[in-house]
């Protein structure tokens, strides 16, 4: 069956509002009833065949019909509710009672509570323009509050909580894999997350297939194999030159798997897949509209992928993202390395109808399948099944949740402080209230009026709100990291909006609910008496002043306190040693065509003649070359074996493995601390040479000296090709040590992992190339992109930028958290100082005549403030006491963003409280001191 | 006698005598077009549905529940008549406002002059 010949659904989201609005039982359904009938009939399905307007003007038609009835009901009710009826709707009075019958009659027809409804609302916006500091204040507050918490709700529910964009997203599993006979992944020390997160997922190809004979039809309905992204040189056509671009290799399954329907043409089939044969690609919409014109027909259409032909065979959707938003294509794996050695590959399924990951994690382990780890054949690997969507945003969820706690904190300390001005706002208009209840306004009344002024204040905080939280989600990627995943799922759209409503209803309740039950226990007499105007009412309301402020204070130290920490670790990473001097060098990456370029000698002649024409570019005072620039988020590891060391039994000598120029530790300022570079006359070095960093002295040889010792690395050479993976070992290849470097460290370098630097001799078709410069670096990038055109037109030239720009990318993610959360805690403490200076500046106001009189009866002023001061003193160190509980029971959270810090740095900690502290009181000493030096006589008078 | 409690609105008083020319099988939908034909207007739907509602509470008017059709979504239709409570509230209406409307022409008559 076809989605057109599926019977026509009105909106859900119009339908739930509908039955949330409209009267339970038969009457609400048989609106609900009518409006279907008239909604198919709209759609063009009514039984006599007449042409409709179509799903979308009928769903249009269905929206606007549902918002008018909502809104006729809920007013109904409402005003119902308001004159003392019963909201439900049941019957007042009887059929048979006529005066019953009248009287709701005459209660409709005169339509006061309607009246009364729109003078409060009058009133509400009166006040409000009455008063506009108070009104900028807060506004400003709830706007600010409710917009940054709908930003970070936005980021939350796209990222975390919205549904894959794939059909019946809830079946697609990820293979995780487990050691079945080995220890656990994470109990070896010295790999680090990447590796950890890259192991647990990823396998070989002749594991893949032997998996996926076991499984599909069993646990799974299908299962698809990718490489993750990574970048491509794609040709299309002669003369038309090549695009350095983003693709993933994918199996045929895979798109079986996601079941995304391609938007033109076709998926990769099966044969594609084979070995030698001519492969296809996917296109992306966003590449199909760039490269091809959106032409809708591709038949015949080619490109190259690394020199190798590739049929087009069809293009996704805009919408289609996998793995990630950026990817441009997606290749088959005709041409892709399917080696035992390479576990480059991760495996996506989708879930027979019903099933779920734990019922075929189960399925798997009862069918007891395992398979062997490729590379490493003592290693048995478990497979397991896991959600995808976990897998996908799995790195993230912990930051966004941090996220959201610290915005959900500010947008309480916002309504703490829009309750302290609201109530303060009461207490002033005090005098106004007394007269509305003499005129026979009833305190149900009064408490209607503020609940209407605070919710009319909320909606439009709310209103400030979206605004500024389209605005922040508008600047969001210039400042979110680039491993931000599933950006595109983050919009303002339904529920975000709904989000927003809610916290704004929410908020007006809670705001408006405190000086409305102090409206409701106004008494007339009692006001009107002056002796009340200082008698001990305002004790218990005082008190719950006070308790808001401690509240305040308390959550104001806790966020200042995290913002503080990761603002200093992240400042901490910036200013790190890293081992080198990333000034003044300008960096970018090569990527040399298949044709041509064949063999290592064309490589090595091409990359010696960029070498020498680089270094006379005026300004270029130095070039170097390497295979991975830093930072550029690949590497690769490997164990070795060193002369004179036994290895405990089970101990492994991680390294990572990095091949340079002879010139490149020169362009990289990186210092020797023992030995020297490669000895060579040429970029090249031929000698059996290593150079180490100072670690792997430290870690494995018990801080001896490794000059002269010998490195046994395997068969490096014949391993190349993985980039993120571990090299084959085996085999005896031994390199001499001859000088020791400074430890590379940058967030993104494996973390406590000793680097051996070998010379640059594999020659593969990509390279980074260093250069120190003095002078403006950004004035080379064009005379790089002309030189390496002229060498040849079909090279690709890449990621042109300075190297600290590089490094800049690394740190992007706690960047954006310290940006985020220190801006949060930069807000708390304003807004706690304005809370609990107006809470100060209330209780002088208040005691305004007391302090008149003890100065008349000859009190010191000095004694006076210092009894105001001490009271705001009290209430700040409550705060802070509490805050500081609060501090080392949930910064322990924040252990793992913080680099080469404690989440409990007791400098922080101190300075942090300081700061509050100093600026609270402040303000408290600015309305005492007023109060004191005015005119005791005035005070009294005022009464 | 009339009783001049019980008077009714306009729009309460259209509802009920279009539901009385809508006759048996009367709901919400053939209501509101008899009463968009002899109103000469458009008549919103909520406003129709409210006015049902309360029109019920007074016993003016009594539903009953038809039974549960796809076409509807499983939900069932209101049928609609007037109670005698309602038909006799109508005469009331009626019967006050004859004795208005009674020489309206004399009346603004002697008042142009």
């Amino acid at each position: 069956m076809s989605a057109q010949d599926r019977t026509p659904r009105p909106p859900r989201l119009a339908e739930t509002l509908l039955r949330l609005c409209l009267p339970k039982g038969y009457r609400g359904n048989s609106v609900r009833g009518d409006l279907y009938e008239e909604y198919l009939e709209r759609v063009g399905r009514n039984r006599t065949g007449a042409a409709g307007q179509g799903r979308i003007g009928a769903a249009a038609w269905y929206w606007a019909e549902a918002l008018r009835i909502s809104a006729r009901y809920v007013w109904f009710r409402g005003t119902r509710w308001a004159r003392g009826g019963s909201p439900s709707g049941r019957r007042t009075g009887g059929a048979g009672n006529p005066e019953a019958v009248a009287h709701a009659s005459s209660r409709f027809c005169r339509g006061s509570v309607v009246r009364d409804l729109a003078q409060d609302l009058r009133f509400g916006l009166r006040g409000l323009r009455r008063e506009p500091g108070w009104t900028v204040a807060t506004l400003g507050t709830l706007g600010l509050a409710i917009g940054a918490t709908s930003a970070i709700f936005a980021v939350v529910y796209g990222v975390l909580l919205r549904p894959l964009p794939y059909p019946d997203p809830g079946r697609l599993a990820i293979v995780e894999f487990a050691p079945a006979n080995q220890p656990a992944l994470d109990a070896r020390e010295s790999w680090d997350e990447y590796m950890l997160a890259h192991r647990r997922v990823s396998t070989t190809f002749p594991a893949y297939e032997a998996l996926r004979r076991e499984v599909v039809g069993g646990p799974f309905l299908e299962l698809g194999a990718y490489d993750d992204d990574w970048s491509y040189n794609v040709g299309f056509g002669p003369g038309v030159g090549t695009d350095r671009l983003s693709g993933t290799l994918v199996s045929a399954a895979l798109f079986r798997a996601l079941a995304v329907p391609p938007l033109l043409g076709r998926w990769t089939s099966d044969e594609e897949d084979l070995p030698g044969v001519r492969g296809a690609v996917v296109l992306s919409h966003g590449l199909w509209q760039e490269r091809f014109g959106a032409r809708p027909d591709l038949d015949g259409a080619t490109l190259t992928v690394d020199g190798d032909p590739y049929t087009v065979a069809g293009v996704m959707p805009p919408d289609f993202h996998f793995p990630i938003e950026t990817t441009d294509l997606w290749i088959s794996l005709s041409h892709a390395t399917r080696g035992p050695g390479s576990s480059n590959y991760e495996l996506v399924g989708r879930l027979p109808e019903g099933g779920t990951t734990q019922g075929a994690t189960a399925e798997l382990a009862s069918r007891r399948v395992v398979l062997s780890r490729g590379d490493d054949p003592d290693w048995e690997m478990r497979p397991s099944a896991a959600p995808l969507h976990g897998h996908l945003v799995g790195g993230v969820r912990p930051a966004l949740g941090l996220l959201f706690c610290a915005v959900g904190s500010l947008l309480l300390i916002a309504c703490v402080n829009v309750v302290n001005l609201t109530l303060t706002r009461a207490t002033r208009k005090e005098q106004e209230h007394t007269v509305r209840a003499a005129l026979g306004a009833g305190p149900g009344r009064l408490a209607r009026l503020f609940l209407t002024e605070s919710l009319l204040v909320s909606v439009l905080g709310a209103a400030l709100g979206m605004g500024l939280a389209w605005g922040l989600l508008k600047g969001l990627p210039t400042v979110a990291p680039d491993a931000l995943p599933l950006r595109t799922a983050i919009r303002l759209d339904t529920p975000v909006v709904a989000f927003t409503l809610a916290i704004a209803l929410v908020v007006g309740l809670a705001v408006g609910l405190v000086p409305a039950l102090h409206a409701a226990r106004l008494r007339i007499v009692t006001r009107f008496t002056s002796a009340a105007r200082w008698a001990s009412r305002g004790l218990a309301e005082g008190r719950l002043r006070d308790g808001l402020v401690v509240v305040q204070l308390c959550m104001a130290l806790m966020l200042m306190v995290s913002g503080a920490l990761l603002v200093k670790s992240f400042a901490a990473m910036l200013g790190e040693e890293t081992g080198f001097d990333p000034t003044s060098v300008l960096t970018f990456e090569t990527a040399l065509p298949r044709n041509g370029y064949g063999d290592a000698e064309a490589r090595r002649s091409f990359y010696q003649e960029l070498d020498g024409r680089v270094r006379a570019l005026p300004g270029v005072r130095e070039a170097g070359m390497t295979i991975y620039l830093p930072a550029s988020g690949s590497f690769h590891w490997n164990d070795i074996e060193l002369e004179g060391r036994v290895p405990r039994p089970g101990e492994e000598l991680r390294v990572e493995q990095k091949e340079v120029s002879s010139d490149y530790f020169r362009t990289m300022g990186m210092t020797f601390l023992e030995g020297r570079p490669f000895q060579s006359e040429r970029v090249w070095s031929d000698a059996k040479e290593v150079v180490v960093t100072e670690n792997l002295a430290r870690r494995y040889l018990a801080g001896e000296s490794p000059v002269g010792r010998r490195i046994n690395t395997g068969e490096i050479a014949a391993a190349g090709g993985s980039r993120a993976g571990q090299t084959a070992g085996g085999g005896e290849d031994w390199w001499t040590v001859v000088g020791v470097v400074a430890d590379i460290h940058y967030r993104g370098a494996l973390r406590n992992v000793p680097t051996v630097f070998f010379p640059y001799y594999s020659f593969r078709g990509g390279m980074g190339v260093a250069l120190k410069v003095d002078g403006n670096l950004s004035q080379l990038t064009v005379p790089v992109q002309r030189l390496v055109a002229n060498m040849d037109p079909d090279v690709t030239l890449f990621n042109v930028m300075p190297l600290q720009a590089r490094l800049g990318r690394a740190v992007a993610g706690p960047r954006f958290q310290a940006l985020l959360i220190g801006a949060f805690g930069g807000l708390s403490l304003i807004l706690s100082v304005v809370g609990i200076y107006g809470v100060m500046a209330y209780a002088v106001a208040r005691r305004q005549r007391e302090m008149g009189i003890r100065r008349a009866l000859g009190a010191d002023a000095g004694r006076l403030v210092g009894r105001v001061a001490f009271h705001g003193l009290r209430l700040t160190m409550l705060g802070i006491g509490m805050g500081m509980i609060g501090v080392f029971a949930f910064t322990g959270l924040l252990e793992g963003y913080l680099y080469g810090m404690e989440p409990h740095d007791p400098m922080t900690l101190i300075s942090a409280a300081a700061l509050l502290a100093g600026a609270s009181l402040t303000a408290c000493l600015v309305p005492a001191v007023r109060a004191a030096r005015a005119d005791p006589l005035l005070a009294l008078r005022s009464e | 006698m009339p009783n001049p409690n019980n008077l009714l609105g306009t729009f309460e008083q259209v509802v009920l005598l279009a539901i009385l020319r809508v006759g048996k099988g009367a709901y919400p939908p053939l209501v509101r077009k008899a009463l968009e034909e002899g109103l000469g207007r458009s008549v919103s739907r909520g406003s129709v549905y409210v006015t049902l509602d309360r029109l019920e509470e007074k016993g003016l008017l009594e539903s009953s529940q038809g039974e549960r059709k796809k076409n509807r979504s499983g939900h069932p239709k209101r049928f609609l008549a007037v109670t005698e409570e309602g038909a006799a509230a109508l005469r009331d209406v009626r019967d006050t406002l004859d004795g208005f409307w009674e020489d309206l022409d004399a009346l603004v008559d002697a008042e142009a002059k």
